[in-house]
């Protein structure tokens, strides 16, 4: 593997996340639906975890964070699509917010995807792209709630194809 | 970032299981192997600029077509294509992503400590 999955952080940071429990993935195959239509018949979906939201939406709980470290906000908000830069707001403690705020598109890149959608790239944009706050120490209420949830929401706005990338 | 990680895993995992097809961008390819997600592009870009500087639509838009392109391409769950790409200045990504406060569990001593012995001993899924 040539990239370097800790260059950018601290000596604290990386060590616990090599000794992060993960998945085991022997126990259970990883789950594999293949793209049912060529791409540009394909509605497509953002999802970003770093925990931007709609300026008028309920911020991700940042201060019930600060009284208790090893939780974090489990639920997640729907970004309209063509959302303006200043409806954006983000709230994540974990990495620097400045740069979403000036550009949203570093962490959810909407505005290439619709000229990819313009170009005839890909069939169709979902109405809404979702977001959560991933720093999630306990992802227990994730799991089980929000993730299901968001699913059936992605299944309802009919997306074929669902993009994610983290904070 | 830690549990982030296994957060992303399982979300795709979920969406997956119930029908639609995902691909994710990780900076981490070493968790999302771990993890096991169905398919994954790896860049080594920074927290919070993933995808680019602010305002880089170019490197936006290089990321997104190599991505819709991984994604007709892969055929075997748990595969990720890596991204030649690389940031051009690694001082400036230090100083750039990481946030001026620390986060909650890296404040104090104390604070780190209860997170390595919840990683240790504690309870994910409660």
């Amino acid at each position: 593997m040539a990239i370097n999955s800790f260059k950018f952080m601290s000596k604290t940071l990386a060590e616990s996340l090599k000794v992060w429990p993960y998945v085991d993935t022997k126990a259970e195959p990883i789950p594999w639906t293949p793209l049912k239509k060529q791409l540009g018949e394909c509605r497509v979906a953002l999802i970003s975890s770093g925990g931007l939201y709609h300026r008028e939406d309920t911020p991700f709980d940042m201060d019930r964070e600060k009284q208790e470290p090893l939780w974090g906000d489990p639920t997640f908000r729907e970004i309209p699509r063509g959302i303006k830069q200043d409806d954006i707001r983000t709230a994540h403690l974990h990495y620097e917010n400045a740069h979403a705020r000036q550009d949203y598109n570093c962490m959810l890149p909407a505005a290439v995807l619709e000229e990819l959608f313009t170009a005839g790239e890909i069939g169709g944009i979902t109405d809404y792209h979702l977001t959560f706050m991933g720093y999630q120490p306990k992802p227990g209420v994730f799991m089980r709630e929000t993730a299901p949830r968001m699913a059936e929401r992605l299944i309802e706005m009919g997306a074929d194809l669902v993009l994610l990338s983290p904070g | 970032m830690t549990p982030l990680q296994s957060v992303r895993g399982a979300g795709k995992r979920i969406m997956e299981k119930r029908g639609l097809s995902t691909i994710c961008l990780t900076q981490m390819p070493y968790v999302t192997e771990k993890i096991g997600v169905p398919r994954a592009l790896a860049v080594e870009f920074p927290f919070g600029m993933i995808w680019g500087r602010p305002g880089d639509h170019e490197t936006h838009l290089l990321i997104m077509k190599h991505m819709l392109q991984a994604v007709q391409e892969i055929i075997s769950p748990g595969t990720i294509v890596e991204l030649t790409l690389r940031w051009p200045d690694d001082l400036t990504a230090l100083r750039d992503w990481f946030p001026k406060e620390p986060p909650p569990w890296l404040t104090s001593p104390e604070k780190v400590q209860q997170m390595m012995d919840f990683i240790q001993h504690g309870n994910p899924l409660e």
